[in-house]
């Protein structure tokens, strides 16, 4: 057996656990590292059979692969995760020093016999520390996991609300029609032109209110209108209500891609309504019949946005143009009362005048929002 | 190139088998779960193949554990995991959950004696048949691209390895998953004429 120490002597400076065993289990060396963990000094096992200090290293287990080794084959590992430890040491808490162990053939050139050296790395720390990881690692994937499954919940509530606001301006759209429809019903009793003129002016005034609920629950965002796209339907609207084909007033936009909330779009779209309403009404009549002008009647609609929520409104026309001392504050006409009053609601300011030929509104206006 | 003949293929996968089925029975030994290591093919390819086969485990990254050996015939034998096999073997060995987050050294270490264990009966069957002392370096680990472990283990353009897909499966759990094994040696000749003493001899030593 010395010459087994003199063999394997360098092993002593080793920080790994070190021992070797013949083919017949007896252990051939033990080194220092080993002594220090086990407290068995070399003096006491070497000699003896391993199966009498850690006999579940003769089960078939572990011999079946260390047969391969006395063989002169190649080394064996047995992993930390599946074997935990080849020799039970104690660590600290009771627990037990975790190890991965190689095994390689050593020749015996005496003999000609391969014996197994056994090379146990302690990684004990290792297997806390990627414990502690793996834990800190699960919780971080179960917060993120709880924040999916919140963040899921929250678009699926964010869907339902967004159906149901859908739902409610389409149902204010649906009631504003309704009440532009009994209007309707109701005009065909009445004689007196100057009460009809008031309900289809309140029945467009409905309409353009109900072209917005329209467009909001049509578009993707619910808190705004595509200005242009209700401004051509508007307009269409007003034209059928007074029974004006297409081709005989040219309707000229200047519209920009410019989205409107729900509490700007209303005003505007009711200015709209009221002021092209007015050119219609008064701004053509007489001038233009018979081919007595050589210009078609035309009205100009442009909408431009200037800064971040300020928005500038021209409406136009060709007509005769505003009455001589025209005047916004002294107007005794409900239509442009009302326009004064939504201006006021807008932030806004108003500007008109004459142009030749024709009226000329502009609004500057803030989308608040 | 060598061209196996049917009778070679045949043989030199018994003796393929016999090998991971003797890797199987260690594993068996160690988990409460029975484990089927099955070869359906072996083939002798040059790098080109090899390159395609090794792609249809995983065209992102494998892992592989290698054994060298020195002696008359230098070589080398490698088992080659792709991912989803890695994560299923080691949950089953460690009769843990899958868990496919990353590979840390202790899942290494697992993989490593997985692929020690395969190898060690695979390398036994053909050191048998060779009846060649060989000396075996410590099995390595490694993970990386199918083009990174190429140009770094077969560098060599006329290298020629042999293959053998192998087959893991868990009736019991209804798991199965495919693994390489793949041998590189300075020369298959001196092991082609054993095969062909071995089948010209079916009564011998294999039986």
């Amino acid at each position: 057996m010395q010459a087994g120490k003199e063999r394997f002597e360098v092993f002593d400076h080793s920080p790994m656990g070190v021992f070797v065993i013949r083919s017949d289990f007896v252990v051939l060396y033990w080194n220092f590292c080993l002594e220090e963990w086990t407290g068995i000094a070399p003096e006491t096992i070497v000699g003896q059979s391993i199966d009498a200090f850690y006999p579940q290293l003769t089960k078939p287990r572990y011999t079946i692969r260390l047969q391969q080794i006395f063989e002169g084959g190649p080394p064996v590992i047995f992993s930390s995760q599946l074997h935990r430890y080849i020799i039970p040491v104690p660590y600290i808490d009771g627990k037990m020093r975790i190890q991965h162990t190689t095994v390689s053939a050593i020749l015996d050139r005496q003999t000609n016999e391969h014996d197994a050296l056994f090379a146990i790395q302690d990684v004990t720390e290792l297997t806390f520390r990627m414990h502690d990881y793996r834990a800190m690692r699960d919780q971080a994937l179960a917060e993120v996991n709880e924040r999916k499954k919140a963040e899921a919940k929250m678009q699926a509530s964010l869907h339902e609300k967004e159906i149901l606001l859908k739902e409610i301006h389409h149902r204010v759209k649906n009631n504003l029609q309704i009440i532009s429809s009994l209007l309707d019903l109701q005009t065909d009793h009445i004689s007196d032109e100057n009460s009809l003129r008031f309900f289809k002016q309140s029945q467009a005034r409905i309409r353009s209110i109900a072209y917005i609920h329209e467009k909001l629950y049509q578009s993707e965002d619910l808190t705004k209108v595509d200005f242009k796209e209700y401004l051509l339907a508007l307009s269409q609207g007003i034209f059928h209500a007074f029974g004006i084909f297409p081709d005989e007033i040219d309707l000229v936009f200047d519209i920009q891609d410019i989205s409107l909330s729900l509490k700007a779009a209303v005003p505007c779209g009711l200015i709209l309504n009221e002021i092209m309403t007015n050119s219609i009404k008064h701004a053509f009549s007489g001038l233009f019949e018979n081919g007595a002008h050589e210009i078609k009647p035309r009205i100009e609609i442009s909408l431009t946005q200037s800064t971040k929520k300020c928005y500038e409104l021209t409406i136009c026309d060709n007509g005769k143009g505003l009455p001589e001392n025209f005047q916004m504050d002294s107007l005794d006409t409900l239509g442009l009362q009302l326009v004064n009053m939504l201006v006021g609601q807008l932030k806004g300011t108003i500007e008109f005048c004459n142009k030749r030929p024709g009226a000329y509104f502009h609004i500057s206006f803030y989308d608040l929002g | 190139m060598i061209d196996l003949t049917a009778e070679q293929v045949d043989a030199l996968k018994e003796i393929i088998n016999l090998g991971v089925g003797r890797a199987a029975g260690i594993m068996n030994e160690m988990v409460q779960s029975h484990i089927k290591l099955q070869v359906p093919f072996i083939k002798i390819v040059g790098l080109r193949e090899l390159h395609e086969e090794m792609m249809t485990l995983s065209n992102e990254r494998l892992s592989i554990v290698r054994l060298r050996f020195n002696g008359s015939i230098p070589g080398m034998a490698s088992l080659v995991f792709p991912t989803d096999s890695v994560f299923k073997l080691i949950s089953i060995l460690t009769e843990d959950d899958i868990d496919t987050s990353d590979l840390d050294e202790l899942k290494i270490g697992t993989l490593s004696e997985v692929g020690n264990i395969v190898l060690n009966g695979v390398m036994g069957s053909i050191a048998n048949l060779l009846q060649q002392h060989l000396d075996y370096s410590i099995p390595s680990f490694r993970e990386d691209t199918v083009d990174t472990i190429l140009a770094s283990d077969y560098d060599d353009a006329d290298a020629v390895v042999l293959i053998a897909r192998t087959r893991f499966t868990i009736e019991e759990l209804k798991l199965n998953g495919d693994i390489i094994l793949l041998f590189k040696m300075s020369s298959f000749e001196f092991l082609m004429q054993e095969i062909d003493a071995m089948i010209q001899e079916p009564k011998g030593k294999w039986n």
